[in-house]
């Protein structure tokens, strides 16, 4: 077992969150944070720096998440906010609680992919400079989709209101 | 119209914790694939080993029965085309997923890329095996004694088997990887 193994069992929480927004069947999810553990385990020892854990492991979780088909045919994604998708949602938020929660949900994976990746990693706190490093891609390309995910996110949550 | 507050969509967001027994689940879970990938391995080996015997021993031994004449071409097939190509799959996506999502998405494509020519040559090496078998059943029976055409039908008999059962998985992982491209595609959008 590697040294760094419970700190990995630590930031689990960030990778089923992260894996949630991918995936709705809870089964699949398993199976899918299942996948990101053996990646992280097989890349662990090439790990230079334990403080980058929490970043390696989430950059695992969106890599194998946005790839990840299994449940996609039955739940394509929707690049176009459709009527039906709004309605589902707003059913899903007239309940207290956990409905919140599961609004959320639903309303990423409306989000096209580029912009649900930006959206997710900011919620998880990390900031432009450390998206664009998880990303490859510059800090201005994150500031727009930023800009653009939560434009989406907005429109999702004034569509039901 | 009320603007969704960034504090709050984040506090909502970290508030969902998984299930309590999780990380144990997942140890068992990944304890459980480790052992599988284990014996998979060993079965890469065994079968390769196999393989490599069946083609050699009966040249130490100086003499070959026509069913290992009929085999060889068959294990010269079998060897390159299915378990290389078939079995070892999963382990280069955990790779590319260590990298940046920009370089996962251009090595992922390539490696789906690879994958979809890797199926189509083993999809035809079933073919071409099954070619050759039924080609073996019709000149053994034109020209062979009994020995050689029992040993053509049963050699006919495992390729048709081995062409079904490629056709069958490679019909369902080129779905798997056309679907996976198309998703990895959307990435590398802007």
């Amino acid at each position: 077992m590697h040294p760094m193994w419970p700190e990995v069992h630590l930031h689990l929480p960030l990778v089923w969150r992260a894996v949630r927004a991918y995936e709705r069947d809870p089964g699949a999810q398993e199976d899918l944070v299942q996948e990101v553990l053996l990646a992280v385990w097989q890349g662990l020892p090439r790990l230079r720096d334990p403080a980058r854990l929490p970043a390696y492991m989430l950059r695992i979780a969106h890599n194998l998440g946005a790839s990840h088909v299994r449940r996609a045919v039955r739940n394509p994604e929707r690049p176009h906010l459709d009527q039906d998708a709004l309605a589902l949602i707003a059913d899903a938020s007239s309940a207290p609680g956990e409905a919140d929660t599961q609004w959320l949900l639903d309303a990423l994976r409306l989000i096209p992919l580029p912009q649900r990746q930006v959206l997710l990693l900011q919620l998880e706190g990390f900031d432009y400079k450390e998206i664009a490093e998880m990303l490859g891609i510059s800090t201005e390309n994150v500031g727009v989709r930023a800009h653009r995910a939560r434009k989406a996110l907005q429109d999702i949550h004034d569509g039901h209101q | 119209m009320m603007d969704i507050n960034e504090d709050a969509l984040r506090a909502l967001w970290q508030r969902q914790q998984p299930p309590s027994d999780l990380a144990r689940t997942m140890a068992r879970k990944v304890r459980r694939h480790r052992r599988i990938e284990t014996l998979r391995r060993a079965l890469d080996v065994v079968l390769t080993i196999g393989g490599i015997a069946l083609l050699t021993w009966p040249v130490a031994d100086g003499r070959l029965s026509p069913s290992q004449w009929l085999l060889i071409p068959f294990f010269s097939v079998f060897l390159v085309t299915s378990w290389s190509i078939l079995l070892r799959q999963q382990a280069d996506q955990r790779v590319a997923a260590h990298e940046p999502v920009a370089v996962y998405v251009s090595i992922r494509k390539v490696q789906l890329r690879n994958r979809l020519r890797h199926l189509k040559l083993a999809s035809a090496a079933a073919l071409a095996l099954l070619g050759y078998a039924l080609a073996g059943v019709i000149i053994c029976y034109l020209f062979g004694s009994a020995d050689w055409q029992h040993a053509a039908l049963q050699l006919a008999v495992w390729a048709v088997l081995w062409s079904v059962g490629t056709g069958w998985l490679v019909r369902r992982q080129r779905a798997t990887a056309r679907r996976q491209y198309r998703q990895i595609a959307r990435l590398a959008a802007r």
